[in-house]
């Protein structure tokens, strides 16, 4: 669906995008991963036409450039800032972006009801934006791009500042897009959010792509193994028959197996005559793949 | 088309749902109008009396004079006794004027007979400084008060026959003067004797009034008749609205102008640009919907002004076509500083307050504030530079002005060119920012 090829962009003496290359399968959810500056938008707004690319090409459902007004039609934006006029209600919103769409008629109608509906905003359709909470313009923004019933939806950043009740809605709405056959293309510091909607993810740091696979491959390669941390009651009288790590009262034990490194783990713990405060076990995630890759957090 | 006229609509709707758009574009031209028209006399077009007080000392020469300055429409007179009251009263702004009416005044034209040139003058005006707009005009006034004393001297044998015998000791006491210029003054003091006893046009009767002395032939009446040069059908004085509305529509165009300038950054800063350039239409339109909004709107803030003001104020549209050719024109030359206005910052404050920057100075030299006529030679050949002065010259030209196509034209032209040079140099400047 979304082809794009060592594309460059640059700000004066600052490269933004340096050589970004992946593709987008139709139907498929792909993120960008990557702390803020990393060159998600300006990727994205090259992927969409809005900004030329120093470098590079894109190219959209088969051959087609997203120069093109019919290319366009085909795709649906939610940018990260709220792309909505506040001075609208959620209805006139919906039916100003469907319209310029070329969406007329009853089918106008049916696609502002179904916006307001995946907004979670039937109820103040009337309302106008600049009355509605930080999450409500946020499904409001969503709902705009997709009202016109895009092929390729961009969505970059979409959840951000909105409390866990509205993210959680734009998640099960994106869900539902995609059921409906969307593809999907989303950008995101947030690695749990592209480890839920996400079949592919490329990891981006510093205008370039450091990897790129599905979120348990990347994991596989890059997220080293899961660490079971086991918290005793009293400090050991001996650590020789003890695995891992030991920090005061702190055991740590990094393994493939989890669940059998705590069975060995306990038979040990009883034969020592130690008991557990506390268990946890760290599964390998993204965050643990950026750290990988780049030496520090996707938050820093 | 069809998406533009969306887009318009959709900015038209934005204008009128933000207040504080609606108050530059709409409350702000229409108070201005209000209030220089009730400043330069509402809907009579007459100015108010100008207070003035006369202090008399001729000992009862000035009487006349007084009671002339007193029936003078343009003057509210009182009088004092002292010279310092009248002083303090013009210090104090309680009066824009005072004249002092000097022990020695003679009323009428022979005072200028016989003169010694150093003697002091009987008469004398003081202006408050603040007031020096009004000195013109006042001294006018004084002067025709004075010119009326002539001319009921003129109708009153006996007061004629008194003065000429007066002027005639004066001249004999005026050692100073040339004998040449003393014959020939004395000549015409001759002349006169002879006109007034030979019962000819200066005869009248003792107690001439200015109707008889008109009659008699000398009147200063109907000498100088002032015209309006406002011309209309209706043959009824001009309102002081009629002149203050062209301009204040100009404020309006420049308000819808802000508004759309700064709504344009406002679209690129919140991203809905980036959803409408992502939409399946060309840049061309987004443009196009923005200029045709701003002028729908800049032609409907004129219309609604000038419904106000026909309905409330009766202003009087001299040629409504031409009004509208001029409100097309002077819209789409301010639709073309919209869209220079846009690119000149990149934040809503840096448009709204660089738009203040630029479109002030040229609201001020253009005649938005100050009218051209009160402008000095170097500040009315700048105004030329401004688009207000063609855009009020256009509108005038058509509410009050009575000026034809063809003497419209050059407005008009200058106004449509500057449209489209401000147009292309905001299109060329908005591609070199977003390619």
């Amino acid at each position: 669906m979304l082809d794009a090829l060592d594309l460059v962009k640059s700000y004066g003496s600052t490269q933004a995008v340096r050589g970004v290359s992946f593709s987008v399968e139709r139907g498929s959810a792909f993120a960008l991963l990557g702390p803020n500056g990393a060159g998600k938008s300006t990727t994205l707004h090259m992927l969409v036409g809005a900004l030329r690319p120093d470098g590079g090409t894109v190219r959209i459902d088969g051959d087609r450039d997203p120069a093109d007004p019919q290319t366009r039609s085909l795709i649906g934006i939610c940018p990260q800032d709220l792309a909505i006029y506040e001075e609208l209600t959620a209805a006139e919103n919906l039916a100003f972006f469907a319209e310029i769409q070329g969406l007329r008629g009853r089918k106008l109608a049916q696609r502002v009801d179904w916006g307001l509906q995946l907004a979670g905003l039937e109820a103040r359709r009337t309302d106008r934006a600049e009355a509605f909470s930080g999450g409500m313009k946020r499904r409001l923004n969503l709902a705009c791009a997709a009202v016109h019933e895009p092929k390729l939806l961009l969505c970059d950043e979409p959840t951000v500042g909105v409390d866990p009740q509205s993210r959680n809605h734009i998640f099960e709405s994106i869900e539902a897009l995609r059921a409906d056959g969307c593809t999907l293309l989303y950008t995101t510091h947030y690695m749990e959010e592209a480890e839920r909607l996400c079949d592919r993810v490329a990891i981006m740091d510093h205008g370039r792509v450091l990897a790129i696979d599905t979120v348990d491959a990347l994991i596989d390669a890059h997220g080293g193994q899961a660490v079971v941390e086991v918290e005793l009651a009293q400090a050991p009288a001996s650590t020789d028959d003890l695995p891992g790590t030991l920090e005061g009262t702190t055991l740590r034990v990094e393994t493939t197996e989890p669940l059998t490194a705590i069975e060995t783990l306990g038979e040990t713990l009883r034969r020592a005559n130690l008991s557990i405060c506390r268990l946890r076990v760290d599964r390998p995630d993204l965050e643990r793949v950026f750290l990988s890759l780049t030496g520090r957090s996707l938050r820093d | 088309m069809r998406v533009v006229l969306i887009m318009a609509l959709k900015d038209l709707r934005l204008l009128v749902r933000d207040r504080m758009s609606l108050f530059w574009v709409l409350a702000f031209p229409l108070l201005l109008a209000l209030f220089f028209g009730s400043l330069f006399g509402g809907d009579s077009g007459e100015r108010a009396a100008m207070p003035v007080v006369v202090v008399d000392e001729s000992g009862g020469e000035g009487a006349r004079l007084v009671e002339r300055l007193r029936s003078s429409e343009g003057l509210e007179i009182d009088t004092v006794d002292a010279l310092d009251d009248a002083l303090e009263l013009v210090r104090r702004g309680k009066r824009i004027a005072f004249v002092h009416i000097r022990p020695g005044f003679t009323d009428g034209g022979f005072a200028m007979f016989g003169r010694d040139p150093k003697a002091s003058a009987t008469l004398a005006l003081g202006v408050d400084p603040a007031r020096t707009a009004e000195r013109g005009l006042l001294q006018g006034l004084v002067t025709q008060a004075l010119f009326s004393g002539m001319t009921e001297q003129f109708a009153d044998p006996s007061r004629m026959l008194a003065q000429t015998q007066q002027v005639r000791k004066d001249l004999d006491d005026a050692t100073e003067l040339e004998s040449k210029q003393r014959e020939r003054l004395l000549t015409l003091m001759d002349a006169l004797d002879g006109l007034n006893a030979a019962d000819g046009p200066l005869a009248g009767d003792r107690t001439s009034t200015d109707a008889e002395a008109s009659r008699s032939g000398f009147s200063l009446e109907g000498l100088l008749e002032a015209v309006d040069v406002t011309r209309d059908d209706s043959g009824q004085p001009r309102s002081a609205f009629d002149i203050t509305f062209p301009s204040s529509i100009v404020w309006g165009l420049m308000g819808c102008a802000t508004a759309f300038a700064t709504s344009m950054v406002h679209e690129r800063r919140a991203g809905t640009l980036l959803r409408l350039r992502v939409a399946p239409i060309a840049r061309a339109h987004v443009l196009a919907s923005k200029g045709l909004a701003c002028m729908l709107a800049g032609m409907g803030t004129s219309a609604l002004l000038l419904t106000f003001g026909v309905l409330a104020l009766g202003v009087r549209v001299g040629d409504p076509l031409l009004l509208l050719l001029a409100l097309v024109c002077a819209s789409a030359c301010f639709t073309g500083i919209m869209l220079v206005m846009s690119v000149i910052g990149r934040t809503e404050a840096a448009v709204s307050g660089g738009s203040w920057v630029v479109m002030m100075p040229l609201a001020m030299i253009g005649g938005g504030m100050i009218p051209l006529i009160a402008m000095p030679p170097w500040l009315l050949a700048a105004s030329h530079a401004s688009p207000f002065r063609w855009a009020i010259l256009a509108i005038e030209g058509a509410v009050w002005r009575d000026l034809s196509l063809t003497q419209m034209l050059p407005s008009l032209s200058i106004l449509l060119a500057l449209a489209v040079v401000l147009f292309g140099i905001g299109v060329a400047v908005m591609r070199r920012r977003d390619p």
